[in-house]
């Protein structure tokens, strides 16, 4: 593992999220070009509209349709087909703007504006608005990612922002970030997440969207791959469920990000950037292991970090819950002591199972499929019907897309977000609000430098390198102090650097703390601890790192269920871990930390498969599936080998047993 | 992104409502004060113009020149206060605060404008030759620094000298007092008390037309707010209690009315000033208005594209912009020192640039018009008289309506609209095409994944930016590669439309030149105005964007 590996992973994240985003497609037809109403342009003939399954033909066609200064109000359909027009122009913001102005007629009191709207065109419009939405910030996410912003750049731009700033640096990252966040990103998601479930609620959702066309990472993508005869590709509840299970971890990851108050200076800010701009895990953990109380919790009338907390973490279960829920409410996704296996129909065989997740909806689907957006492969697992440059996406992409996301999922990372959400981080032993974990007193003398007191009996110097906040009741104008660095100290002198007469005067009563504020830490280096250790070996696909299974005995089987395609039966898997390697806790914290402490590296032999040493400390686990148990044993490092079952759902259960404690 | 109602209703009545809202000088409260002289009374050189702008009184003839720089940030609160109060008669003091920019004005203000000007060595002696035009000394609080606002109000109200504490003794040795209740040292305890009491003392003697948000470590522009009794506040909206109170002013406060100054936060700045129905007038860092406010009314020319000669190619037309052109301060100052990069005027550049400055800076839009070459032209700033995000601002025919005098006046028929979520609505588009003659619409400093080029219902040419704003222009030829796997990709066959809009603050016209230098025969750069015309004729020629 080097530093680069989180930045790959990121790019993967990035990959991924185009995955959800995309839907072009080669439109080599005009059937969608015209739209007849206000909008039309009479570029091409009208045809009839390939959604409407109620009525195929518009009735605005016969109306104005010849001219564009001859202005009728728009309608509902009309400006969901102009939505569907501005997709094939490859201008999904304005899609966006016309999905919207379509909803927000469909659902006010004015049925005569709705125009000659087929059944599912509010579902289909929201989907639409929802899916748009995924494109807006892709450019600049890849603008970022691209290098040409260096953490040098960032700092050098934040830097002049804090001078023009000027004297209240501390609160631009916190408060912008936070509040930024709750006013804008959280409604969006939020809306975002009710207009998919929408969708996913609505029986019999098809959307047969057009195509989309852009370019991504350089890469021509095209969405759908193959089309059907309409030269579109099919949106159903299938992809409705996806894209909620990832519209509700980013609002439960924005909720969080939210309730974080940046405990923060002008000084510090550049630590922050190296920490975001580094893309580099390790030192990401260096810098916050510096700051443990990096982020605080807001908790105010405005931004209730706590409710927040609360929100965060049912928006999680939601996004657990769209891709596959068990409906039995026993606190596991995946099939337990409750769950009986029984019914093909059921991917986690729970008789209380309802098909309303991702996972149900893949299985169920029972049309052609060649022209839906993600599909039940034929070799198991899901398949993309996207293209690259030409080539559509297969297996091999679906795999490594897949393994991303679950490199990103599984681990002790997700139980750290869980513990977070759950609030299971108790305060810091002193979080009081003050930074006066070092001391406090009053000053019995203060000269621009120099803090008296003299009843004090510091170590000569022992001060040094803490931070001094001479006046804890100093009228600020803002949330943060004016603290001062000390650069050296007698028994009973604090010696800073700057003036510290401006907010403080002899007699008033200062602390010495560290420069943090630690009430309600999250410590975020706990989670980076967990990504660190998550990477996909060069020789073996399923190598992460599950420092999970580090607490369990080693060699313990796990059964991962499974739908086998090709039979129609359940099927099981067995996870073989082989934690021959060990650690040793040097730094006493109860896990095992890259980088800190030591390991005993080893080979990792299964059957007849080998692994030398390889300097990393991991686990290798082994997946097979049943039957094969004990003589024919195969390794499951190419999940491409395993044809017969469902990747998809070995993935899920592994996440799901991974986070909720383990399955039997 | 984001946006909850992506498309604001114009609301036409609110037209009639509150068209002259900005337009129509309220006489400040004040007794004894002729604001109305301040406001707009003084239409220079062009007798039915209306400034939206405070301007100052008359042309400066004679000036005081002081060289500030190095003076301490107290002294320069002083000084600002003092040139603000000076220049309300009549522009008399004009000072150099950073770079040769302030002299440069200053020449070009004795060459072409026929100011005289001596200058004072020392800052008190500049304040004898004033004193008896004083009224007093406004001491503000440095343990509760946004006080300097408040009393720079005061003091334009007053015509008193704000003092900090320090400075006290000093000036009073120059034959002034404190007035009474003018000490506000331990006055307040915070911002949302001070400010409180100032919206129900202050605001009703305070100019009705315009208001400031203003850091109080800035001393520029003070000049120009003392001068025109310009309420000045700090209000942070990321702090709730100031959050709300900051509400609480746009309420009280007329619509479409400029909030000049600077927001702390761009983006939850002007979404706030947008849903308030207020514009943004970014001034921070802009230095003598209170002088150069006064200059007349400049007569503005430049050339149009007319419609595209000859037959569209199957290529990628290229036209790159400057942006940030909307902020005065950048238009007086960083936008003169790219404008002697020696590739300006050889390649075709666009260049957003605030028209404001027929108001406040008539010699700075004057030289730029008088020395851009054919390859220039000049782009109406975002998102018009002041920066909006249109979709979220109601009252936006009246606000198009106050804009387009101005758009007349700079000779301007293309105009930059950004909007908080990278969508704009077709509405908002219609709003601005309906309401003024335009060629065409710059979009945004931020890339999505549109294409970047489209008509709009209108038939109206759209060019979004393709340029990420934060990052430097390395990243062009980056975005030159992707857009032509995007037209290989979706217009095979047709021209092809990529607009660049570089960071005004960061890019060097040399570097654009170098980059058009390197592009090969499957690329035509316009003007960007050109690249409208070219847009126009695909559309006629039928294709569909």
């Amino acid at each position: 593992m080097n530093g680069k590996t989180g930045f790959h992973f990121l790019l993967l994240l990035i990959a991924l999220s185009a995955s959800l985003a995309g839907c072009a497609c080669g439109d080599d037809d005009d059937d969608n070009d015209d739209l007849g109403g206000p909008y039309d342009d009479d570029f091409t003939p009208d045809d009839d509209d390939v959604n409407d399954d109620t009525a195929d033909d518009d009735v605005n066609d016969d109306v104005d349709d010849d001219d564009t200064t001859d202005w009728i109000e728009p309608t509902a359909w009309d400006d969901f087909q102009e939505a569907e027009r501005q997709i094939e122009l490859a201008n999904f913001s304005n899609a966006m703007v016309y999905y919207e102005t379509c909803i927000e007629k469909l659902l006010d009191d004015e049925p005569l504006n709705d125009g000659p709207a087929p059944d599912l065109t509010l579902e289909r419009a929201e989907y639409g608005w929802t899916f748009m939405m995924t494109t807006i910030p892709l450019r600049i996410i890849e603008s970022f990612l691209s290098g040409w912003l260096s953490a040098d750049d960032v700092k050098t731009m934040m830097e002049q922002s804090l001078r023009d700033i000027g004297a209240y640096p501390e609160d631009q990252p916190t408060s912008l970030i936070s509040v930024y966040l709750y006013e804008i990103i959280l409604p969006l998601l939020e809306k975002g997440c009710a207009r998919l479930d929408h969708a996913r609620a609505a029986e019999n959702f098809v959307y047969r969207m057009p195509p989309m066309r852009f370019v991504l990472m350089n890469m021509a993508i095209e969405i759908p791959a193959t089309t059907g005869s309409d030269g579109r590709g099919e949106h159903d509840r299938t992809d409705a469920h996806f894209l909620a299970v990832f519209y509700h971890l980013i609002h439960s990851s924005a909720l969080v990000v939210t309730t974080q108050n940046l405990d923060t200076d002008a000084g510090r800010i550049d630590d922050i950037l190296n920490i975001l701009m580094s893309g580099d895990f390790a030192d990401m953990i260096g810098l916050l292991d510096d700051f443990p109380n990096l982020l605080t919790l807001h908790d105010d009338e405005e931004i209730d970090g706590p409710a927040l907390m609360t929100k965060a973490h049912r928006e999680w279960m939601a996004s657990l819950a769209a891709l596959n829920d068990d409906n039995d409410a026993d606190g596991h996704y995946y099939m337990d002591d409750n769950d009986t296996p029984a019914s093909s129909s059921d991917d986690f065989v729970d008789p209380g199972e309802k098909p309303d997740d991702f996972a149900d909806s893949l299985q169920m689907e029972t049309d052609d499929q060649l022209d839906d957006i993600l599909s039940h492969s034929a070799f198991g697992g899901v398949s993309i019907n996207i293209s690259a440059d030409g080539v559509k996406i297969g297996t091999s992409g679906v795999i490594g897309i897949l393994n991303a996301a679950l490199a990103f999922t599984s681990d002790e990372m997700l139980r750290d977000i869980e513990s977070c959400l759950m609030g299971f981080y108790p305060p810091e032993a002193d979080a009081n609000g003050m930074d006066d974990e070092i001391a406090s007193g009053v000053s019995t003398g203060l000269t621009d430098d120099t803090l008296t007191d003299a009843g004090a009996s510091f170590a000569a110097d022992e001060l040094v390198g803490r931070v001094l906040n001479p006046n804890v009741d100093q009228p600020a104008q803002h949330e943060t102090n004016t603290t001062f660095s000390i650069v050296g100290n007698t028994a009973t002198t604090i010696i800073v650097e700057g003036d510290m007469t401006a907010v403080a005067q002899a007699g008033d009563t200062y602390s010495i703390g560290d420069g943090f504020i630690d009430d309600k830490p999250l410590d975020v280096s706990e989670v980076l601890h967990t990504l660190i250790g998550n990477f996909v070996t060069p020789i073996c696909d399923t190598g992460f790192y599950l420092s999970e299974l580090y607490e369990v005995p080693i060699g313990i089987r796990e059964i991962l269920p499974a739908w086998d395609t090709a039979t129609g039966d359940p099927a099981y898997f067995y996870l073989i871990v082989d934690r021959t390697e060990t650690y040793l806790d040097d730094n006493g914290n109860g896990r095992y930390d890259p980088g800190i402490d030591s390991f005993i590296d080893a080979d990792h032999d299964w059957g007849d498969m080998h692994f030398a040493a390889d300097g990393y400390f991991q686990p290798y686990y082994f997946f097979f599936p049943d039957g094969r148990l004990g003589g024919l044993l195969q390794y499951g490092g190419d999940w491409a080998n395993h044809n017969s079952t469902d990747n998809l759902n070995r993935i899920v259960s592994g996440i799901f047993m991974l986070t909720q404690g383990g399955a039997r | 992104m984001k946006t909850t109602h992506l498309l604001m209703l114009i609301l036409a009545l609110a037209l009639a409502l509150s068209a002259c809202a900005a337009n129509e000088s309220t006489p400040v409260q004040n007794a004894g004060d002729d604001n109305e002289s301040v406001m707009g009374g003084a239409r220079i050189g062009r007798d039915e113009w209306t400034p939206v702008f405070p301007r100052a009184q008359s042309a400066p003839e004679h000036l005081y020149i002081y060289d500030a720089r190095g003076q301490s940030y107290e002294m320069l609160i002083m000084l600002t206060s003092l040139q603000g109060v000076v220049n309300q008669t009549e522009p008399r003091i004009y000072m150099i605060h950073t770079n040769e920019v302030d002299a440069f004005w200053l020449s070009e203000m004795e060459e072409d404008y026929g100011v005289t000007s001596e200058t004072v060595e020392n800052p008190w002696d500049l304040l004898d030759i004033f004193a008896d035009e004083l009224s007093g000394l406004i001491v503000y609080d440095p343990d509760l620094l946004a006080s300097t606002d408040l009393a720079d109000t005061l003091a334009g109200i007053n015509g008193a000298l704000v003092v900090s504490p320090d400075l006290l003794a000093q000036a009073q040795g120059h034959g002034l007092e404190i007035l009474e209740g003018m000490d506000f040292r331990g006055r307040f305890a915070h911002n949302v008390e001070m400010f409180t009491w100032a919206m129900e003392n202050v605001w009703p003697s305070a100019n009705q037309n315009a208001i400031c948000f203003l850091n109080p470590v800035v001393y520029t522009s003070r000049d120009y707010l003392v001068s025109n009794k310009i309420l000045t506040l700090m209000l942070d909206m990321h702090i709730p209690d100031e959050r709300a109170l900051l509400e609480e002013v746009l309420a009280q406060t007329p619509p479409n009315i400029p909030i000049l100054g600077w927001a702390i936060d761009e983006l939850l700045g002007v979404i706030i000033f947008s849903e308030g129905n207020k514009f943004h007038v970014a001034t921070e860092g802009a230095r003598n208005m209170s002088v150069t406010s006064g200059l007349p009314f400049p007569e503005l020319s430049q050339d149009h594209a007319g419609p595209f000669a000859g037959q569209l190619e199957n290529k990628t037309y290229i036209a790159f912009a400057y942006t940030d052109g909307d902020n005065v301060a950048y238009s007086l100052d960083a936008l003169y020192h790219k404008w002697q990069d020696p590739a300006r005027g050889q390649i075709p550049l666009g260049w957003e640039i605030t028209f404001n400055l027929v108001d406040l800076g008539p010699m700075a839009i004057r030289y730029f018009y008088e020395t851009k070459t054919d390859m220039d032209m000049f782009i109406g700033p975002a998102c018009g008289i002041g920066y909006i995000y249109p979709n979220r601002y109601e009252d936006l025919d009246t606000f198009v309506s106050m804009t387009k005098p101005y758009m007349e006046a700079a000779d301007m028929d293309t105009i930059w609209l950004i909007n908080d979520d990278l969508t704009l609505a077709d509405d908002a588009v219609l709003a601005y095409t309906g309401g003024m003659d335009l060629l065409g619409i710059f979009l945004d400093y931020w890339p999505n994944l549109d294409k970047g080029f489209y008509f709009a219902s209108d038939g109206t040419p759209v060019l979004r930016s393709q340029y990420t704003y934060l990052i430097g222009p390395e990243q062009i030829p980056g975005i030159i590669e992707t857009k032509k796997v995007e037209k290989d990709m979706l217009y095979p066959d047709s021209p092809f439309f990529l607009f660049i809009g570089v960071n005004g603050w960061a890019t060097s016209p040399t570097y654009v030149k170098e980059i058009i230098d390197g592009l090969g025969d499957e690329y035509v750069v316009l003007r960007p105005d050109e690249m409208f015309a070219a847009m126009d004729k695909a559309y006629d020629d039928g294709w569909e964007f």
